[in-house]
């Protein structure tokens, strides 16, 4: 998948809409590949926007069965890899919703603000680390530090996805930053 | 003339360009000339190619795809229907507060024996652990206090609101929870390098802190 970005037509994405179109024919084979090609992409969202490994596999299992239900609704007018982006993310934030539906995405968590000691975080360094913090950030600000920053949409983009207006996208992504900053040293 | 605190607030926009230009002249001017900003801006900076450059595919610790196939291929549920990732929903959602002293002495103490801030405990072990792995358990920990203490405070000195079959659940919970932490630390004794059982350890961290919250809302709105 693509993030943010937009695909051209290439040899692959051709290749990659016979295998759709396969699919949409129920071709459970060619749907393999696609999860194959695939998987790494969807598992890494899944795993960044939710925080949690287990968590994350078996939203990567629900992607691809609501990929399988609603592939025929793929009309081919923007890339593939996009609309799969699109399907994974939706599906990542109706989960945490469920998880949360008593909370709001504007939901002050700030305890990870009073980090004993900054001086003694994560070494800066390392990509785990960089995960890690990025994990333990509070839901509402790693979700939008990750479409963000990480994959490159726009606030816009970001409201349209997760239902946050865009002044709340901004605030969050501030906040983000600034504990990550705090909890990296 | 602003701060360098108002500077540093606006830094990330900065960066994203989406600061007027009148703004972006004064910091841009700011920052030629202060050297504590110009360092706060070198690790912002720091921070998003970092961001940028993190893998875009990582793999699935287990092959997904049977699991995936025998539900397509049994028609059995359909996908929208699939049970959710909340590991324990009904309670959780159900929710909420036990009798202030129960809660006390279980969310204010770190789960395991071993657990004093230190993720492994010997001498050997220790050397060889990632520098920011105590630092982030003991950062989630003190996360954990925190919130167990703020339950506690939304408590006391009255009648638990929400009954004593919501409280024990409550208490069972996160029991289980602090089980699965000290497992976890105790794994991660054993293989510090571990990615996985790093994010399982926040993970399980992060629920616990759901539960926490959530109990405090409930409690809230009782």
């Amino acid at each position: 998948m693509d993030g943010a970005e937009s695909v051209g037509k290439s040899p692959v994405m051709s290749d990659e809409l016979r295998i759709v179109e396969k699919i949409k024919r129920g071709d459970t084979e060619a749907f393999e590949k696609l999860y194959r090609l695939y998987v790494g992409r969807v598992y890494a969202s899944c795993l960044r926007l939710s925080g949690d490994p287990d968590r994350a596999e078996e939203i990567t299992q629900d992607v691809f069965l609501r990929l399988w239900a609603r592939i025929g609704t793929f009309k081919g007018r923007s890339a593939f890899s996009s609309w799969l982006y699109r399907l994974t993310v939706n599906l990542v934030i109706d989960r945490m919703r469920v998880e949360q539906r008593r909370a709001r995405w504007e939901t002050i968590d700030d305890e990870v603000e009073s980090h004993p000691d900054p001086q003694k975080g994560p070494s800066p360094d390392t990509r785990l680390a960089l995960e890690a913090a990025i994990a333990s950030l509070p839901p509402g600000a790693r979700v939008v530090f990750v479409l963000h920053d990480i994959e490159g949409y726009r606030h816009e983009e970001i409201g349209e996805m997760t239902g946050m207006a865009p002044g709340t996208s901004k605030s969050q992504l501030h906040r983000a930053r600034r504990l990550l900053r705090k909890m990296l040293g | 003339m602003r701060s360098h605190h108002d500077i540093q607030d606006r830094l990330g926009d900065y960066l994203d360009g989406s600061v007027p230009e009148s703004d972006r002249l004064e910091i841009a001017r700011h920052i030629d000339v202060c050297s504590r900003c110009a360092r706060e801006l070198e690790r912002l900076k720091s921070l998003l190619e970092r961001a940028r450059d993190l893998p875009k595919t990582i793999e699935p610790s287990r092959d997904l795809w049977p699991g995936i196939e025998a539900r397509i291929l049994s028609h059995a549920v359909p996908p929208h229907r699939q049970r959710r990732w909340s590991i324990r929903p009904r309670w959780a959602f159900a929710g909420a507060l036990a009798a202030a002293a129960v809660i006390a002495a279980i969310v204010l103490s770190p789960p395991g024996d071993s657990d004093k801030g230190e993720v492994v405990s010997s001498r050997e072990a220790r050397s060889y652990v990632p520098s920011y792995v105590p630092a982030l358990v003991s950062a989630l920990e003190h996360q954990c206090m925190g919130a167990g203490k703020q339950l506690l405070g939304s408590v006391s000195g009255g009648a638990n609101p929400l009954g004593a079959e919501v409280a024990a659940a409550v208490e069972q919970n996160v029991r289980l929870l602090d089980l699965a932490i000290a497992e976890t630390r105790s794994a991660l004794e054993e293989n510090p390098w571990d990615p996985q059982l790093l994010q399982m350890l926040t993970s399980k961290y992060q629920r616990k802190l759901s539960l926490l919250h959530q109990a405090m809302r409930l409690v809230g709105e009782a």
